[in-house]
This record gives C-alpha cells, sequence and structure tokens, in this order.
C-alpha cells in the first residue's frame, strides 16, 4: 500500500488490530504437548476497546505422524457444538500492567456448552458457528471435515482455519468500551487442553495430537478523538462494571447429594451446572466436553443416564431463588427444570431460537440408541446430540442485578436416581456483576 | 431537520386511526427492456408494497429454474426511483448482482418458506440424511425433497434435490399425477423495500410530493445463467425468454390517517422547516475486470474506488470466474468465487482499515457478519476453499470423502458449486452506527488473491483465469421535499 497511518483523523475513529501471541515459540506452534499456553496481550494505550468484536484466528491441524495406526472408517472427533473450542481449557482475563485477574473461566469447554446450543439455532451451526469455529452440530460432518478423513493416514500438514468469538463474560455479556490505558492494558491467557480431553476416536490404538498455529487475536479499536483523549486521559479513577464467570466443580455420587459453594459474590446473576461420568475425563474413548445426564452403572466406557427427580437452591440454608422445590415427576419431559435454564441464559422472551429440544435432549433416545445406555459408540453416533444443562437466574427481571452471595454459601442439592455411588463430574458456573476500580496505583477487582 | 414520526417506520408515540388504500397498478409503459410504474399520489405510501410480474422461459419445463441464490431477482437489471422532474432519488445498478450479498442474511426460516412465495429462490441448507447420500451421510445440502432412493439420481431427470415449487415450469394440478412438463408459469414478487432499502426505515408522504416513478429494467435472458439456470440433465436454457406484460403489477398500500389534522401536521412541519428531508443509504457499483496474472500462484492489485468526501457504511464484494463472469450451474451468475484465498485491504483517508491483507477466509466471513444482525446463512463447504483443491473445508487428504464433491446429495457433479458463496464484505460504521467520514482522497482498494496449500501438499487451484468483480460501496446522502412538494437530492447527508 501506499500509506500505513494507523490513524487518519477523520472518518470515525475505528481501527482494526491483529495482535499475535507474546510467549510464541519459534516455530509458532502450540500444543498441549509443547507449548500449552497461549499469551496475548492488548496495550495499554489510549483507544477503547469492543471486546465483543475480538476474534481467536489461527489454523488448527492434527499432528503429522500421530495417525499413523489409522484404519480405513476409524473415527476422530471433535465436540459437535464446541469445535476448535474443545482446545483451550482455561481462560482468563487480566490487567497487563498489574496482572491482577479480572476474570477466569476454568473447564471453558464445558462453559460454552452451558450456554452456546440453547441459544444458537441449527442455523448457526451450518453457518457462523461452522465456519469461524467448525462447530457443526453433526458429528459425522465434523468427522469428515476436521477429523480423520480430512487429515488422511498419518496427518498432513495445512491446517484448517478458524476465527473464533471468545466465550467469557467480559467479551460475551459486559457490552461496555473498555478504556485500555485505564485498566493498565489487558492480557488474555489460554491453557490448552489434553489431546484425550480434545478428540474421541473409536480405535484405541490411535493417540492423536492437535497442533494450532499460525495465531492471533484479532479486533476493533475505537480511537478516541482529541477531545476525548484528552478527557479520558484526565479521569484518574474511576470504575467499569463487567459480568464475569466464576467456574467451580464438584463430584455428584449419591442420590441425595448436596454442594456447598462459597462464591462471595455480591451480585449473582445466575447460575448454570451439568455432569460427565468422571472417568469420561481425559481419555480418547469419551467425550468429556459433552453435557451429560447424571450416570450410573459407569464401567469402561458405558452407563446408565439417571433421572434427576428434585433440585433445590439455598442461600444460607433458605430457599433462594424459589421458596419452593423443584420436582421432577416420573419419565416426565422436566419441563420445569429446562424452562428454569433457559431463564437462566436470558429472558424467557428474548429466546427465539435454540439448537436444543426436548428431542435431542429425551432420556430414552439422547445417545443416539433406544434405552438408557451410554457407550462411547453410542456417543459417537451421528444422532447423539445431547446437550443437557441446568440452571436457575437470580436476575428475575432480567436486568443484570443479581442476589447477594458475598458472605452466604450457595447450596445445590439434586435428588437423582443414581443408586450404585458412580461418580459424576458437576461442572457449575456463576454469573456474576464485577466492579472493576482503576486509580494511579493500578486496578483493583470487586465481584 | 427531523422527520415527523408517521413518516418513520418505528412505533409512535400517539397512535392514530388510519385507513389503509390498497392500490393494484398497471405500468404506465411496459416493454422487454423496461417497465414503468407511477406510483399513485395518495397518503403516505406504506412500505409493504411490492412488484409482481411473471417471466416465461422459451422451454418452460420442469427443468428450468432462476438461479437459486437470487431468484427472480435475476431478471432484474436495474431500479430506479426518480420524481417527475427528472430527480433521481435512488438508481440501483446491477440490482441482481447486489442481491447475492443481500439473500445470504434471510434465516433458514425466511429461505424456506417465504422465499419460495415471494422470489423462487431456494438459498438455504440441511444436512443430508443417512438416506440421502451413498459416500457419506454428513454433507451439506440445499434443502429440498429428500432423494427417493440412496445413491440414484432424483426422479424426472433431475439429479438435485431442488423442490419442485420453485421450479419456473409451475406445478402440477393439485389432483394430477402426470410428472411430465407442466405448462403453468409462476408468479413472483419483488418488495419495493428490497429494492430501495432506505425504504425499510422511511415512509414517503407521496401526496405532497411530485409525481414518483418506478422504472425497472429487465436483465435480458441472453446468456446462460443470466435470468434462468438448468436443472437436472436438461441442457442450458437462455433462448429469450420473456416477462410477461399481463402479469405485471404494482401493488401498493396507502395510509390516509382518519384525523386530517395529522395529514395537515406533516404538512405543517415541511412548511415550519423550509421542507422534509430524508437521510438515506445508498451504494454505488464499481466493476472490475482483471486478467489472470503471470505468476498463476498470487494475484493483486491496486485500484481507486472512488467515494471522496462520502460518509461510507459499508463494502461488499463478489467475484465471477473469468473476465466476462462465466455461470454455475444452479446459482447462475449469481454466485462469488472463493476458490483461492481472497482478501481485501482498503485505504481509507490514506490509512489502512486493516492490519494487514492476510486476512483468512475465517476472518472475512467474520467481517461479513458484521453487516447486519442477521448471519450469513452460508456453510463453510459454500464459503470457501481456502484450504484444498476443490474439496471445501477439507485442509486436505482423502479426495473421496471430501465434502465439495458430496455439497448436496452425495453426488459428485456439483463440486464446483463449493465454495461459490465466498463474499467479502466490511461493515465501515462504528459500534454506535456513525459513518466512516471520507475526506478529498478516494477509496483505495488492494486486492490480493493467492493460492493455498503451496508445495508438497496438495495445492489450490492455480489462478489462470481472469475474474469479473463486483464492489457495492454504501454511503449515507439525502433527499429533500420542498414546501411546493419538489423533490432535491443530494450525494451528500
Amino acid at each position: 500500500m501506499s500509506s500505513n497511518v494507523q490513524t487518519s483523523g477523520m472518518g470515525n475513529g475505528k481501527q482494526n488490530f491483529r495482535i499475535r501471541p507474546s510467549n510464541a515459540p519459534s516455530d509458532g506452534i502450540f500444543a498441549h504437548q509443547g507449548q500449552p499456553v497461549l499469551t496475548f496481550e492488548l496495550p495499554n494505550s489510549n483507544v477503547l476497546l469492543d471486546p465483543s468484536k475480538l476474534r481467536l484466528v489461527g489454523k488448527y491441524r492434527i499432528k503429522p505422524g500421530t495417525l499413523n495406526e489409522i484404519q480405513a472408517g476409524d473415527k476422530i472427533r471433535l465436540d459437535q457444538y464446541l469445535g476448535i473450542n474443545s482446545c483451550f481449557e482455561n481462560v482468563a482475563w487480566s490487567s497487563k500492567m498489574s496482572r491482577s485477574v479480572i476474570e477466569k473461566v476454568n473447564n471453558y469447554p464445558k462453559l460454552i456448552n452451558s450456554i452456546r446450543p440453547a441459544l444458537s439455532s441449527t442455523q448457526n451451526y451450518q453457518s457462523n458457528l461452522q465456519v469461524e469455529s467448525i462447530a457443526t452440530q453433526n458429528l459425522d460432518y465434523g468427522d469428515n471435515a476436521f477429523g480423520a478423513p480430512a487429515f488422511g493416514n498419518g496427518g498432513v500438514a495445512v491446517g484448517v482455519e478458524f476465527c473464533t468469538s471468545i466465550f467469557t463474560g467480559l467479551t460475551m455479556a459486559s457490552g461496555n468500551r473498555l478504556p485500555l490505558m485505564k485498566l493498565g492494558g489487558l492480557m488474555l491467557s489460554i491453557d490448552l487442553a489434553p489431546n484425550e480431553a480434545v478428540f474421541t476416536c473409536d480405535n484405541n490404538a490411535l493417540n492423536p495430537q492437535y497442533e494450532l498455529y499460525d495465531l492471533s487475536l484479532t479486533g476493533e479499536y475505537l480511537i478516541p478523538s482529541a477531545e476525548e483523549r484528552g478527557a479520558l486521559a484526565g479521569m484518574e479513577s474511576g470504575e467499569v462494571e463487567m459480568n464475569t464467570f466464576t467456574s467451580l466443580f464438584s463430584i455428584l455420587q449419591s442420590s441425595q447429594h448436596n454442594s456447598v459453594f462459597n462464591l462471595g459474590i455480591r451480585e449473582l446473576v445466575s447460575v448454570y451446572f451439568s455432569f460427565v461420568p468422571a472417568n469420561y475425563i481425559n481419555n480418547y474413548a469419551n467425550n468429556q466436553y459433552q453435557c451429560m445426564r447424571i450416570s450410573s452403572n459407569v464401567t469402561g466406557g458405558a452407563a446408565t443416564s439417571e433421572q434427576v427427580t428434585k433440585v433445590n437452591f439455598l442461600r444460607n440454608g433458605a430457599q433462594m431463588p424459589f421458596l419452593f422445590d423443584l420436582d421432577v415427576l416420573d419419565d416426565s419431559n422436566e419441563a420445569q427444570l429446562q424452562r428454569y435454564y433457559l431463564m437462566s441464559l436470558k429472558k424467557l422472551t428474548d429466546i427465539n431460537r435454540t439448537a436444543i429440544d426436548s428431542n435431542i435432549n429425551d432420556v430414552r433416545t439422547a445417545i443416539g440408541s433406544t434405552g438408557f445406555t451410554q457407550t462411547s459408540t453410542n456417543q459417537m453416533n451421528v444422532l447423539n446430540k445431547e446437550n443437557y444443562v441446568l440452571g436457575v437466574p437470580y436476575d428475575m427481571l432480567g436486568n443484570y442485578s443479581g442476589a447477594d452471595f458475598s458472605n452466604q454459601p450457595l447450596t445445590i442439592t439434586v435428588d437423582s436416581n443414581l443408586s450404585d455411588a458412580s461418580p459424576n463430574a458437576m461442572y457449575l458456573y456463576a454469573l456474576a456483576k464485577t466492579m472493576v476500580s482503576y486509580s494511579p496505583s493500578g486496578i483493583s477487582v470487586r465481584s | 431537520m427531523e422527520l415527523p414520526e408517521e413518516l418513520r417506520f418505528e412505533n409512535m408515540s400517539t397512535p392514530h386511526s388510519a385507513t389503509l388504500h390498497t392500490v393494484k397498478t398497471q405500468p404506465v409503459s411496459f416493454s422487454q427492456q423496461q417497465v414503468r410504474f407511477e406510483v399513485p399520489r395518495q397518503g403516505i405510501l406504506n412500505s409493504t408494497a411490492i412488484i409482481e410480474w411473471s417471466f416465461k422461459s422459451k422451454n418452460s419445463t420442469q427443468g428450468h429454474n432462476f438461479p437459486l441464490g437470487v431468484g427472480c431477482l435475476a431478471n432484474i437489471e436495474r431500479a430506479v426511483l426518480s420524481t417527475q422532474s427528472g430527480r433521481v432519488i435512488m438508481d440501483n445498478r446491477n440490482f441482481a448482482e447486489k442481491q447475492v450479498c443481500e439473500e445470504v442474511f434471510r434465516d433458514a426460516e425466511y429461505s424456506h418458506f417465504l422465499a419460495r412465495y415471494l422470489n423462487l429462490s431456494n438459498s438455504t441448507f440441511a444436512y443430508t440424511g443417512p438416506r440421502e447420500s451413498t459416500g457419506s451421510n454428513a454433507c451439506v445440502r440445499f434443502s429440498g425433497e429428500p432423494k427417493d432412493v440412496i445413491g440414484v439420481a432424483a426422479p424426472y431427470g433431475r439429479r438435485w434435490s431442488t423442490p419442485k415449487i420453485i421450479n419456473l415450469g409451475g406445478l402440477d394440478s393439485p389432483s394430477g399425477t402426470n410428472h411430465a412438463v407442466p405448462t403453468a408459469i409462476q408468479q413472483v414478487r419483488v418488495s419495493l423495500q428490497q429494492l430501495f432499502p432506505f425504504l425499510y426505515g422511511v415512509q414517503l408522504p407521496v401526496n405532497i410530493m411530485e409525481q414518483l416513478y418506478i422504472d425497472i429494467y429487465w436483465k435480458q435472458d441472453d446468456a446462460i445463467g443470466k435470468v434462468v439456470v438448468k436443472r437436472g440433465t436438461e441442457a442450458y436454457v437462455h433462448e429469450a425468454g420473456t416477462v410477461r406484460q399481463e402479469d405485471c403489477f404494482f401493488l401498493s398500500d396507502h395510509i390516509v390517517y382518519d384525523d386530517p389534522a395529522v395529514m395537515d401536521k406533516i404538512s405543517a412541519q415541511q412548511e415550519a422547516q423550509g421542507g422534509l428531508s430524508f437521510s438515506y443509504k445508498d451504494y454505488v457499483v464499481q466493476v472490475i475486470s482483471s486478467l489472470a496474472p503471470t505468476d498463476p500462484t498470487i494475484q493483486q492489485y491496486e485500484r481507486e474506488l472512488g467515494c471522496s468526501n462520502y460518509k461510507l457504511t459499508d463494502i461488499r464484494n463478489i467475484e465471477l470466474k473469468t473476465v466476462a463472469g462465466s455461470p454455475l450451474e444452479l446459482l447462475g451468475r449469481y454466485y462469488s468465487d472463493g476458490d483461492n484465498n481472497r482478501s481485501i485491504q482498503l485505504s481509507l483517508n490514506d490509512a489502512n482499515f486493516n492490519p494487514d491483507n492476510n486476512n483468512t477466509q475465517m476472518e472475512n466471513y467474520n467481517s461479513l457478519s458484521e453487516l447486519y444482525d442477521v448471519k450469513p446463512y452460508i456453510p463453510r463447504p459454500m464459503y470457501s476453499n481456502s484450504n484444498g483443491e476443490d474439496d471445501g473445508p477439507v485442509p486436505n487428504g482423502l479426495q473421496v470423502l471430501a465434502l465439495g464433491g458430496q455439497l448436496f446429495n452425495g453426488k459428485n457433479q456439483l463440486r464446483n458449486v463449493a465454495g461459490k458463496l465466498n463474499l467479502l464484505g466490511y461493515n465501515l460504521q462504528d459500534d454506535t452506527g456513525r459513518p466512516f467520514q471520507m475526506g478529498n482522497t478516494p477509496v483505495r482498494l488492494f486486492y490480493k488473491k493467492t493460492q493455498g496449500g503451496i508445495g508438497a501438499y496438495q495445492p489450490q487451484e492455480t489462478i489462470t483465469e481472469g475474474s469479473l468483480q463486483y464492489y457495492f460501496i454504501g454511503y449515507m446522502r439525502s433527499f429533500q421535499v420542498a414546501p411546493s412538494g419538489r423533490v432535491v437530492t443530494s450525494e451528500y447527508d
């Protein structure tokens, strides 16, 4: 080009940017067995950031040489609702200068599966989520396009491009322009997931590994006018309101389960949680990122789905937000539980599309077979689209003003038909309003 | 100058009772080149007006459709809204090509249900079921009628599962079972809002404006894929199909408020302000034809697109193969070629819009998706062949299982449609909707196309053909309605 001036003084201040990882190894390849941490630094300059426009861009491939044992017809799959986001285990936002953590999401793929399928439609999985995140809602299609057949015997060194949104509270639900200088810049840190968690294979001789390369963080700054820049620079202290997720973990192992979480959150907006058999975690035979029902008879890759019979949410021992038990009738479609789960995501009247329905989550057929049996084979069946999540809202009016859990524990009781003490991993997320205060001495984060 | 709320398309603070008069108008002139309608000067022209017509291809048999992406809009070369005194409010050239960038923003429900009753397009997709593909049941195809038998071509000479309801030859009699050549002719329609998009936001007080005319210039059915595409094994048809005058109408709804005070208020505001000012978005078109590069692995060029001092809202691009724009079987000449990696860099006010000109295809899709609130409904295999040789999203590997060859019903005949909705687009407005103010310099464009997968890995196609590119540049402009009713247009807002 004839010019590379970055801002012109006219226009409207919109300026796209691309930032490369700040910790790239010499070959530029990030992998769990290699360089497993990915860091981007957004500068502390006098610009405004629209966090909803941030995209993680790069290429994904199966590492050459890790598919040598592949046989014709073998399946190697990414989770159908996650796509490339299967590769990101933990995601954290912090101030670049002070390193104060603003938001940290552990088990990031489980968070996405707790939100995205319910708020997207199948059309999204056939267009934007498929193009950008290689999330297809179709296991066979994903397998052919991004799994074993795509990479062939031994894998090849040409990758699949992606350009995915970042699903954190700061980027999804905040809706603010962030003054980067006041926050001391921002740092995005991503821990990559183990290969065993990312892939599901039907041939136990296979140990595929993934690699990410050509990575960058893209987005959009708003360059303030000269007057606005002066005004921004003159603001010595202030507060920015954000929404952030807190991630928690527990194990459900009994028919009358009780989890107590000390959240320390002043304005809790909603909570949601999901289950997966604990032995599905970190092995190639099963998909640990799928949100499943409570399971019993967990042996090997097999398990039996069990029904939840009652759920209760308590603050300090008193029922809240509901003053009644959430009872489930035997063999019912659990309409009440699903209603409150959807309400925890958005106002019901605002939910006009979803990729999840009662058929997909029907306990009898959810995982691609009749009966209640989960097996490795059923998990890889194209008919398996189950995504079963529970949750409740605390901002009943949908205005993001929540309940005070700063000094009071959240207790969740789940009654189910589980009778054999099979361990079920329970992933819980709390969405809360967070205040980030900035001053000449740095920033402080207050939940 | 604020418009009265009665003229804006929004909920009013004080609703008034009104009578809606629906008028069906015949053309004041009609030919196979052009049709002109006179807009009735009655009340306020509601935004629901439509234009209807029918098109009869020479062989109106079962195998002929409008191009599946844009439907009957392929029949419109240009749409002009002008006044009695010769002022042109909007002159939409290359209208049909522009619709490639618009129709993909319809959601599946609209495309699958409504569009078939409006414009006979079928731009919607679905995963194939296990009974519809021999090689793999994980393809994406145009939705429509399922194949009857696994792996065997669909009946009636069709190889594709396009629904019969969009057939130009019309449908069989509901009671009939004979599937041979129907002779009916289907009527199609386009809304005035789609012809002149600023009507999505405002309603024109035609009773106090000078006489308005709508001119539509028909696209001539004189080349393959311009108006009609083939279907099944039949030959292409482009043999001077005709627009039928007897089916050509302008249907408009006119709001007349029962209380004369409301209309008086609009007139009074017009008087008080010295006229009513309408700010609206228009677009200019630049067509660039480029020859094949000497180096078949890369093509780059720089062009000026004009638009000095304009307030820009967006820019969009489609690319057809060959300098004349070659057609495709299903999409006709209404597609955008994505066989190779394409990227655009813009220099606006001598500053680069993007940090580099190496945007990947998936970044391009992301930029495109910011044009509207609705995401473009383009499956990945349709968007680009960015990674491998004519095999859709597959980076490389087994061609037998490649998706490009199995886009629709598992058969290979449509692999040339893979990657053929590779639209590029940039929203130039900021997050509050402010347009981008250009200075005295023109928009400069830097275009780059590269062959991906070079080297030991199976490469994409080499760049051995030229291309025909359309750039649609949106900008804000305005027109004023003087107290006398005279319309004055301005290139600037």
